[in-house]
């Protein structure tokens, strides 16, 4: 698809779209292996944060300018903060040693291969219809036009996901919740 | 400079109108929530809003049920990503009827016991509500990107719900497992999309599944099979299906009630709508999709109700053995869905029939075994079985109850379980090898579920009491007493013979089932429609005409039953039922 | 020059940048190491224990809301810049939205989920009677710690 883009987009600037392809892609692909092959938890969520930026470099190669911001906003800002502290939050010491035996590796590296071949298969064979290769300057990758659809076209699954959201809200306030009993005890600032 | 942008105009009154039990749930969310600080002190109010909200919702959904059934369509609206027919209907009035019976049931277990304080009532009944909402839209689904959202909205707050005692190690434990295998689940789901959006240039499920015309491409095969992946978790069939016990366990019996009927019911309609799609594409062509969705249906649902069955049998514990069985349930009704699959045998209707009648049944035996299950278990001080030796002395109604849900859930004749199971297997008798197969396997795993349903009978009536059994009884906790619970179950029961022994149950459904799988886009009268369609889809033109001119879709059906509701007396086995 | 260059340039000389200086400190700098500067106070007090602690699950708390108003911005985004075009039709769509988010937080204000400094956490009798410990309410945590005594009743 990118080598399409290549070309459509003309060689002058062919080349630098191949090179920060790669760059994107390497940056991606090496810090997922190490993400996987590191035995500290906290440097895993780091390499989980270089991968996703490198996945948002990408959208922004593809020209899906607002899913590039929604990546790093969303996902190297938001998910990867809940993760560490989620680290943060557990008893037990991040520092130990979480690298997987042998047998999981031996495991997860068969499936993983197997999943690889299936997409690389999938993907190398079909041709991909014009409406998923968009010209990155295309109109319907702008915000307004995002935002337009939103309201029409998917205007139930935007107000839904204000529900997620509401929900989201109320469960974790729920889990976080203590006992109000104690309450009616004096409020004393320093015992938390 | 700023380019175009696709008009945007407000959703018309009939939009409003047919999405409606879906508004009612979304503001009884908010008048939850409202009414818990408004009346503060009083926790019982928004528990009691949250019934009124489930009432509210029934009603709502009986002012829409019939308006598509009077022009024997299905509404397309929202361009096109919500499908309003009497099939997704009739679950959703299912739906709040599960919702209101949980409710009552809750109100049995939960009073006076302190899993849940008062002031985390509203926080309860608006997470179950947001649930019945997603799972509310999942039956409607026709969009991609409805479906992932619905399915969110519907797995969100069952996390929570699962560890709603979040004081228990088991329900932590319970929550967590579901939570992980559900995102693992959520994220195939999320990846197979976006390869069948890849492979086909479109969200809408008609589209994407009529991409399949042009010869089934891989990468389409493998975005299909993720897709159902996510699919299989929220049904738990049987690869993604180990959640299931656990939770159950781990959760209060209401919220166990709950995930088994709706979150199931939620999963099999959607289920049932995907292959309906495939059944009305594969018509005019060689049928290779279809097929295919047979087979892979068809064996999903044998391998979930033969293993739910057999690890069913092994089990101690009244309330995993129930799990288990709702596996093995599930299963029945997935080997059913597979019938959609193949156009042109006409039968869709009848299968789509079938699967809302076992849904009814399966509703009342569910919820009706699941409340007597906690109060006894409640009782005895102990979910094993052996430890409820010689019950029908101290309960005997309690008992006889049970005893009727659990034969139902075999399926005894004069029970729902049986005549849903005989629909079910009329309807897949109709499928050729394939299906003499499959009714095989649903009778060898009728017969063989017997053995585990016997048993909490067999100690409970055979078994004699233990000594200083009276002593365990009384240190039973307060809510086994209650009247509510029992109320809950005499229902249930009615609703099982309501339907068992066929009192206008099949005549009242049969309708809603023959009516579906026919198309009818509601158009917003607005002109720019086509210009906003072409954007990213390719088929848009085929999308905005009624489904009986597409192309091979749906046509033989809509000729079929356009009728009176025909083949009548087929789905009925009066000479079995009444010699 | 296109913008798309001048990216790639700006990249890839900001990393030849810190590689260039790393390599050429890695042969200038003295190198003496001794076990002191590895530990955590180079200078005073030997250290007792592990500098990890617990935190409360208040934190995990403002993640999850930060979370949530993180994905909220993400999708009023797109709304808020089409409402120029069309006011009218997006403040009526856009309401249903930011109301339902609103209703959820003045909830859970209303509840005291968001209240920072709470009473009676370390009370004797709510860490008797919140069997995990006295830090979480959640068995999350004890299970993550793998506590074989308070998990004995898990099968």
């Amino acid at each position: 698809m990118l080598l399409l883009h290549v070309q459509t987009v003309g060689s002058s600037e062919g080349w630098v779209t191949l090179v920060l392809f790669y760059l994107f892609a390497a940056l991606s692909g090496v810090s997922a292996w190490a993400l996987v092959l590191s035995p500290n938890i906290i440097r895993m969520a780091v390499y989980l944060m270089l991968t996703l930026a490198g996945v948002a470099g990408i959208y922004f190669l593809l020209g899906a300018e607002l899913l590039a911001a929604v990546q790093l906003i969303v996902y190297v800002g938001g998910v990867l903060i809940l993760i560490i502290f989620g680290v943060m939050l557990t008893s037990r010491n991040p520092y130990l040693n979480v690298a997987p035996r042998g047998g999981e590796m031996a495991l997860g590296l068969v499936l993983a291969t197997v999943l690889a071949v299936l997409l690389a298969v999938a993907v190398l064979a079909a041709g991909l219809p014009e409406a998923a290769a968009a010209a990155p300057d295309d109109d319907r990758y702008a915000v307004r036009w995002i935002g337009a659809l939103l309201l029409s076209r998917h205007l139930i699954a935007f107000e839904v996901a204000a529900v997620i959201l509401l929900i989201v809200m109320i469960g974790a306030g729920y889990l976080v919740r203590r006992r109000i009993k104690a309450n009616q005890a004096g409020a004393t600032e320093g015992r938390s | 400079m700023l380019g175009a942008i696709p008009p945007v105009d407000l959703p018309t009154w009939t939009e409003l109108r047919l999405v409606m039990p879906e508004l009612v749930l979304t503001v009884g969310m908010v008048i939850v929530l409202m009414g818990a600080m408004a009346a503060r002190g009083r926790p019982g109010v928004p528990i009691v809003l949250a019934m009124v909200t489930a009432i509210a919702g029934m009603v709502a959904v009986g002012l829409t049920m019939f308006e598509p059934a009077e022009a024997g369509i299905e509404r397309l609206i929202f361009h096109q990503t919500l499908a309003i027919d009497p099939f997704s209907q009739f679950f959703k009035l299912l739906l709040m009827l599960t919702i209101l019976l949980v409710l009552i049931q809750w109100m049995g277990l939960h009073r006076g016991q302190d899993d849940l304080e008062p002031s985390d009532w509203p926080d309860y009944a608006c997470l179950l509500l947001g649930a019945a909402l997603g799972m509310s839209l999942l039956a409607s689904a026709r969009d991609l990107l409805v479906v992932l959202i619905a399915m969110e909205t519907a797995s969100l707050p069952s996390y929570v719900l699962a560890g709603i005692r979040k004081r228990r190690r088991l329900g932590a434990e319970a929550s967590m497992k579901f939570v992980l295998i559900g995102a693992v689940a959520t994220g195939l789901m999320v990846y197979g999309m976006s390869l069948l959006y890849g492979a086909s240039g479109s969200l809408k499920l008609d589209a994407i599944v009529g991409a399949a015309n042009d010869g089934i491409t891989p990468i389409w095969a493998v975005g299909m099979i993720f897709l159902f992946t996510g699919f299989a978790f929220k049904l738990s069939a049987v690869p993604l299906h180990f959640w299931c016990p656990d939770v159950f366990e781990g959760a209060p019996f209401d919220v166990a009630t709950f995930l088994s009927v709706a979150s199931k019911g939620a999963a099999v309609v959607l289920l049932a709508r995907m292959v309906d799609l495939f059944g009305a594409y594969s018509g005019s062509h060689g049928g290779e999709a279809g097929m295919a969705m047979l087979l892979g249906v068809g064996i999903f649902g044998a391998v979930t109700a033969t293993w739910g069955n057999l690890v069913a049998l092994r089990q101690t514990r009244i309330r995993r053995m129930l799990a288990y069985s709702s596996i093995a349930q599930a299963g029945y009704m997935i080997m059913a869905v597979a019938a959609l699959s193949v156009a042109g045998s006409g039968h869709s209707a009848e299968a789509m029939t079938a699967i809302l009648f076992y849904l009814t049944v399966y509703l009342f035996m569910n919820v009706g075994a699941f409340t007597l299950a906690a109060r006894i278990s409640a009782a005895s001080g102990s979910e094993e079985m052996s430890s409820m030796a010689g019950w029908i002395h101290r309960r005997p109604l309690e008992v006889v109850l049970l005893g009727i849900f659990l034969l139902s859930l075999f399926g005894l004749p004069t029970l729902g379980g049986f005549l849903g199971k005989w629909y079910l297997a009329v309807v897949m008798g109709r499928l050729g090898e394939i299906g003499i197969a499959l009714v095989v396997v649903l009778l060898v795993n009728t017969l063989f579920s017997l053995a585990f349903y016997l048993k909490p009978l067999y100690h409970m009536v055979l078994q004699p009491m233990p000594q200083g059994g009276e002593a365990v009884a009384s240190a039973g906790s307060r809510s086994d007493h209650s009247p509510i619970g029992l109320g809950v179950a005499i229902v249930c029961a009615a609703g099982v013979f309501w339907t068992g022994l066929d009192l206008g149950a099949t005549s009242l459904i049969r309708p809603f089932g023959h009516t579906a799988g026919r198309g009818m886009v509601e158009t917003r009268g607005d002109p720019p429609a086509a210009v906003q369609q072409t954007i990213f889809d390719k088929d848009a033109e085929s999308n905005l005409r009624p489904s009986s001119q597409r192309p091979g879709a749906s046509l033989s059906r809509t000729v079929e039953f356009t009728g009176d509701h025909a083949p009548s007396g087929s789905l009925k086995p009066s000479s079995v039922i009444n010699p | 020059m296109t913008p798309l260059l001048s990216i790639t340039l700006f990249l890839l000389v900001g990393l030849g940048f810190v590689l260039v200086n790393l390599t050429i400190g890695r042969f200038l700098r003295p190198r003496a190491p001794h076990p002191d500067k590895a530990s955590i106070y180079e200078c005073g007090e030997p250290s007792i224990g592990t500098n990890w602690v617990q935190f409360d699950l208040r934190f995990y708390m403002v993640a999850l809301f930060f979370l949530v108003f993180d994905v909220e911005l993400a999708l009023i985004y797109p709304w808020a810049v089409v409402f120029r075009d069309m006011p009218g039709v997006a403040l009526l769509l856009g309401l249903p939205f930011l109301g339902l988010i609103l209703i959820g937080y003045i909830y859970e204000w209303y509840s005291g989920s968001l209240e920072w400094v709470r009473s009676g956490i370390n009370r004797p009798d709510e860490a008797m009677a919140d069997d995990a410990s006295s830090q979480t309410p959640s068995g999350l945590a004890a299970l993550a710690r793998r506590d074989p005594e308070t998990l004995s009743d898990i099968p």
